[in-house]
């Protein structure tokens, strides 16, 4: 069983490398007002200003709008960052709700749920999130979130369901019943502690992949609107003119490569401790 | 860009708009593929139905009007005409019919003749409720056509008009009446030789591989001469930036809609060209003027011809236009271009101020109560949409700057950006608070009363989105429109311009130039302002300048197989 | 039964969309409300969305996917063109990214713990967190642009293609498919070569390992003989795996390169609200993954010497 802390120490050098480089990522992102140089939606001078290179008052360059690009990364990384935790909550309850649910029930509705999960995880994600984003115009954040998060609990609820099912069996659970326990107890006392780890490497990975997607929907353009600024609608700023406006692919995309590796081996990491026990 | 420009079936009056190339008499074999790339699939290839420029352009290669616009560009009257499918004309003694008469010579691409009943029949068709061609309201004037000989259709009007020729002449490309004959109008869109247009043009279409390519090839044996060209495709590249890269590779040779970002990378290729030269296209951000959920009524921000004046006030349009289009374009002046003559390059216009713009808003009662930089009055707050087609990458910029200058001066936009399909319906719908618009107009100054009239708001099929009605507006156009007399005529159409540009039921924008991309090998024919591929049959590639795919030769013609059929590799 | 469901849940969430697709052909306002009311008619738009559902359940039946709006050709049809072309990027990717995948994850093993080893851990870290059409476009600009070996997008070159002979055509696709292919495969790779790193290191030190080692056979052979026939098991579920991820990668990968395949075809037919190409390209592709891992089943099945009771 690995608790939260035991989880941490089980984790390699590397992976704690990667955490306090996204501790940091969290922190910049968190205190994007004072830390970005200016003003993220400011367009201080449409016609001279515009897509100009990296320069010393624009390290990351400005967009076709005048627009610093390393602000917008920065309030970029706030935003990407918030949706990805968001979204990972969003799939991550659901996930445990459906596949506890499943594995308690049992026989038909188990078999029943299974069904149309089989069903729903057919479909790959990013079809039907480009589906359903397509359609509706105006998105607004909290709407992005909901969609991402609703289509991201499947693999986990496949994972919950099967502890929940290899407890039911377990021997210690009769014993306990037999003893009268509830069956709120034992949720909590026994199943809880064991979806820790497959719920964390979930989390982490969840939260990368996330990410990947809301900058590839960004890119499509059925992402995040204007003015806000996330990684992936930076990127299609400037992907008319990826040549000339090298800036705004490399930046963001450096920036999301990042992240996306940091939580990448902080999940390995995490799923390593957690099949090694 | 292509999928959202309105076919231009008309011209300018008094512009002139040529592009030649140096003269050098073309060599005695013809020869050579022209390539041009584009990001749109037509929407289809019959000239009824039609209204994507892809279409526009590969049918009036392939079929003909009766007389083409001449070099002059005039389109009152007929002096301006040169003979295409009709060699002569004649006009009743009371002006109310024209008889043309058909070129001996004229045959389809199927070696049948054309005959007159072919006019009668593409009258029939363009006016056909059922078809439903988008060109059927310009041809209200025209009661019937009648044949009366073989060779000769005579068109009978309702009555004069300085437009009488041209509505004949140039609105419809004539169409073969035994190809189509045995299937029903309603039924042309999706048919199989929809697919495969049989015409009298100087190309004869070759195949239509969707999605990816169009190709016709020179009639050799057309009445009005081969063309000098072998072929011309159109290489068809699913996004604008594709279709670009390729014109800038050396895969196509021709690209029309080059932006600002894109000349420098046309400077440094020394294969490249660019043309550019005055169109007939003004962009602006129209006011929805009703609400959007009871038509009856004014919009409850956007019905204060003060609050629409302010906003206006707070847009520097001016900068905006050099920043999107760098020189490609000037600032719109109104609902008109700086071709038509009758145009006053020095139209008042509301001037930018942000502090009077400011100001201008305080004192109609919009402030800012809770500091969170958006103004409100009674409770409601100064914030709407702009609604903008995604495949317009100028509008989408000019969308983002606009929202930024509105948000100085204390109001919230919130840019929607669709898909094209959806930004036409809601337009047509009215559902907007604010849209980012366009027009491509007509020749004629006329194109604003369909627009900005008031005859356009009330009918379903009315293009006054805007819904914009102004009396003063709808008499001053009219009388302008009646006027003989040229300065007397400016001077009605400055007034009428005056009354809407100081109504602001839209922020005047753009008027961008044309800027078309080409390579160095072609000698390019006169290219008319507002259809630049007028004359395609006279460009011509010098012999020792050709590369591989103008010797290449014409794919094979598809055979009329079954429709799933593919081209094996 | 997976399709009908798939067939349901894409119907109700395209119909909930705003949008018509006559809008689609709408750029001239001379078009009425009347024609386009006819249209609509024609089209069976009008009807009530439960009998719209029943008759599209009835077509499914007989595999007619209905009619594209923005293609003016059965859905069937376009779809049948559209997809030989993805599966085609799909395949040489499958095979390649396993191939290059498993082979990575062999020359690490055998090299563990080396400067080597940790390159290519490295490498595999950084390709496997890159987004598809963020590495797609670097390729593009770096072998397109900057290095003008490879043509722009598409399939073949529609210019030249047909005057081409056969050879010159199977030339000329190649070169079309080498950089979407390369893309797809390269990104892939890094997963599989990570994921079967992880499978071989589990492996090794097994005991039929270790008395293999008794047995005085070179590292080497132990790993081609045994551990990689044992770590090949987890292989094929990947593979099972690997179809949706692939199918997604191919999406970015042929928007960037307009390589005209489903991807391609979903997303202009969500633009043009071609309701019936939408679905019928995300049943299609459910099913596509569907049958993957199916096979990938079936594959593990014979392959397990435990599960065939060998």
């Amino acid at each position: 069983m690995l608790t939260p802390i035991r989880g941490f120490a089980a984790l390699s050098g590397a992976a704690r490398v990667a955490l306090a480089v996204l501790a940091a990522i969290a922190v910049v992102a968190l205190f994007a007002p004072i830390v970005a140089p200016y003003d993220p939606a400011a367009q201080p001078d449409i016609v001279g200003a515009k897509n100009l290179p990296p320069s010393a008052q624009h390290p990351f360059g400005t967009d076709p709008y005048s627009r610093d690009v390393l602000s917008r990364v920065i309030y970029g990384a706030r935003l990407s960052l918030t949706i990805g935790f968001l979204a990972t909550m969003v799939s991550l309850t659901l996930g445990v709700a459906y596949g506890a649910v499943a594995g308690y029930a049992g026989g038909f509705v188990d078999a029943l749920m299974m069904r149309v999960l089989d069903a729903l995880l057919a479909i790959p994600r990013l079809l039907l999130l480009i589906a359903i984003l397509a359609a509706w115009t105006r998105l607004s954040v909290g709407a992005l979130v909901l969609f991402l998060g609703l289509t991201g609990w499947f693999g986990l609820s496949r994972i919950v369901r099967g502890q929940v099912l290899a407890l039911k069996q377990a021997e210690f659970i009769t014993s306990a019943r037999a003893l009268g326990a509830s069956r709120r107890r034992i949720l909590a006392r026994h199943l809880l502690p064991n979806l820790v780890s497959p719920i964390a490497v979930a989390a982490t990975l969840g939260v990368a992949h996330v990410i990947v997607l809301e900058v590839g929907l960004s890119y499509l353009g059925i992402g995040v609107a204007q003015p806000e600024a996330s990684w992936g609608n930076i990127i299609h700023d400037g992907s008319d003119q990826v040549a000339t406006l090298w800036w705004m692919s490399l930046f963001p995309g450096l920036l999301m490569v990042l992240t996306v590796m940091m939580l990448n081996i902080v999940g390995e990491s995490l799923r390593d401790a957690y099949d090694r026990r | 860009m292509a999928p959202l420009r309105f076919i231009s079936l008309f011209v300018l009056a008094g512009v002139v708009a040529c592009t030649g190339t140096e003269s050098a008499s073309p060599p005695k074999n013809a020869g050579g593929t022209l390539v041009i790339s584009t990001p749109g699939d037509p929407d289809v290839l019959i000239p009824a139905l039609m209204s994507s420029i892809q279409a526009g352009q590969i049918t009036e290669l392939v079929y003909d009007h009766l007389a083409d616009i001449g070099d002059s560009l005039t389109i009152v009257g007929d002096r301006g005409f040169r003979p295409a499918l009709a060699d002569q004309w004649s006009w009743g003694a009371d002006s109310l019919s024209i008889a043309f008469h058909i070129h001996p010579n004229a045959r389809w691409h199927d070696g049948n003749p054309v005959r007159a009943n072919d006019v009668k029949f593409t009258h029939a068709a363009y006016t056909d409720s059922a078809l439903g061609s988008p060109a059927r309201a310009l041809l209200g004037n025209i009661d019937s056509v009648t044949v009366r000989d073989s060779s000769t259709a005579v068109f009978w009007y309702a009555k004069r008009s300085a437009q009488q020729f041209y509505d004949a002449a140039y609105t419809m490309l004539i169409m073969p009446e035994h190809v189509w004959k045995g299937t029903p109008f309603s039924e042309w869109r999706p048919s199989e030789i929809g697919k495969k247009p049989v015409g009298s043009g100087r190309f004869r279409f070759q195949r239509w591989t969707p999605k990816t390519a169009v190709e016709i090839v020179a009639d050799t044996g057309n009445y009005r001469g081969a063309p000098k060209l072998s072929r011309v495709i159109w290489s068809i590249s699913p996004d604008f930036n594709t279709a670009v890269t390729r014109f800038l590779s050396g895969e196509a040779d021709i690209f029309e809609a080059l932006r600002p970002e894109h000349m420098a990378e046309v400077a440094k290729n020394p294969a490249l060209r660019v043309a550019t030269f005055t169109s007939v296209d003004y962009l602006f951000a129209a006011f929805n003027l009703r609400d959007q959920t009871n038509k009856a009524r004014p919009h409850p921000i956007f019905g204060s011809r003060d609050l629409r004046r302010a906003l206006t006030m707070a847009v520097d349009r001016a900068a905006i236009v050099k920043s999107v289009y760098d020189t490609l374009a000037k600032p719109a002046l109104g609902p008109m271009v700086r071709a038509f003559a009758t145009t006053d390059g020095a139209q008042a216009q509301i001037p930018f101020d942000l502090a009077g713009a400011q100001a201008k808003l305080d004192s109609l009662g919009w402030r800012d109560g809770n500091g969170d930089g958006i103004r409100e009055r009674n409770g409601r707050p100064l914030r709407f949409s702009l609604l903008v087609p995604g495949s317009s990458k100028a509008r989408v910029q000019m969308a983002v700057l606009i929202q930024e200058q509105l948000r100085q001066a204390g109001a919230r936009v919130e840019v929607e950006q669709v898909e094209f399909p959806t930004y036409a319906e809601r337009t047509r719908k009215r559902t907007f608070d604010m849209v980012m618009g366009g027009w491509h107009t007509q020749a004629s100054p006329g194109g604003a009363r369909q627009s900005w009239g008031t005859a356009g708001v009330r009918a379903a099929s009315g293009s006054n989105y805007p819904s914009y009605e102004s009396a003063a507006f709808d008499a001053s156009m009219d009388s302008a429109l009646m006027e003989l007399d040229f300065a007397k005529k400016k001077a009605l159409f400055a007034r009428a311009y005056d009354t809407i540009i100081q109504d602001a039921p839209a922020i005047w924008l753009a008027e961008p130039k044309a800027a078309i991309g080409y390579h160095k090998r072609l000698r390019t024919a006169p290219m008319r302002a507002d259809a630049w591929w007028s004359h395609l049959a006279d460009w011509w590639i010098p012999e020792n300048e050709r590369i591989p795919r103008d010797n290449a030769g014409p794919a094979a013609a598809v055979p009329a197989a079954r429709p799933d059929s593919q081209k094996t590799p | 039964m997976i399709v009908a469901f798939v067939a349901t849940i894409s119907f109700v969430l395209i119909h909930l969309a705003p949008g018509d697709p006559f809008s689609a052909a709408l750029e001239n306002p001379n078009v009425t409300e009347e024609l386009r009311d006819d249209l609509r008619r024609q089209y069976g738009l009008d009807r009530p969305l439960t009998e719209q559902f029943g008759r599209y359940a009835a077509q499914l039946a007989h595999a007619d996917l209905g009619w594209s709006f923005s293609h003016e050709r059965p859905v069937r049809a376009v779809l049948a063109s559209a997809l030989p072309n993805t599966l085609l990027l799909m395949g040489v990717a499958l095979f390649g990214s396993f191939a290059l995948g498993i082979l990575v994850a062999l020359v690490q093993v055998a090299r563990r713990g080396s400067v080597i080893d940790r390159l290519l851990d490295g490498l595999s870290l950084v390709l496997s967190s890159m987004p598809d059409f963020w590495f797609a476009i670097l390729a593009l600009l770096a072998f397109t642009y900057w290095l003008p070996i490879f043509p722009v997008g598409g399939a073949v070159d529609a210019v030249m293609h047909d005057s081409m002979g056969f050879g010159g055509r199977v030339v000329d696709r190649l070169r079309h498919l080498a950089l979407p292919a390369f893309t797809l495969t390269i990104l892939a790779a890094a997963g599989v070569a990570r994921f079967q790193r992880a499978a071989l290191i589990d492996v090794l030190p097994a005991d039929y390992i270790r008395t293999a080692r008794l047995k005085g056979l070179t590292e080497g052979a132990i790993l081609r003989r045994h551990a990689l026939r044992n770590a090949l098991l987890p292989i094929i579920s990947l593979i099972g795996l690997a179809f949706p991820a692939l199918l997604t990668g191919a999406v970015f990968i042929e928007k960037v390169f307009a390589w005209p395949g489903m991807g391609l075809t979903l997303v202009s037919a969500i633009g043009s609200r071609d309701y019936p190409l939408v679905i019928g390209s995300v049943i299609v592709g459910s099913i596509m993954v569907t049958v993957g891992s199916l096979i990938a089943d079936l594959l593990y099945a014979y392959a397990d010497p435990r599960i065939r009771g060998a």
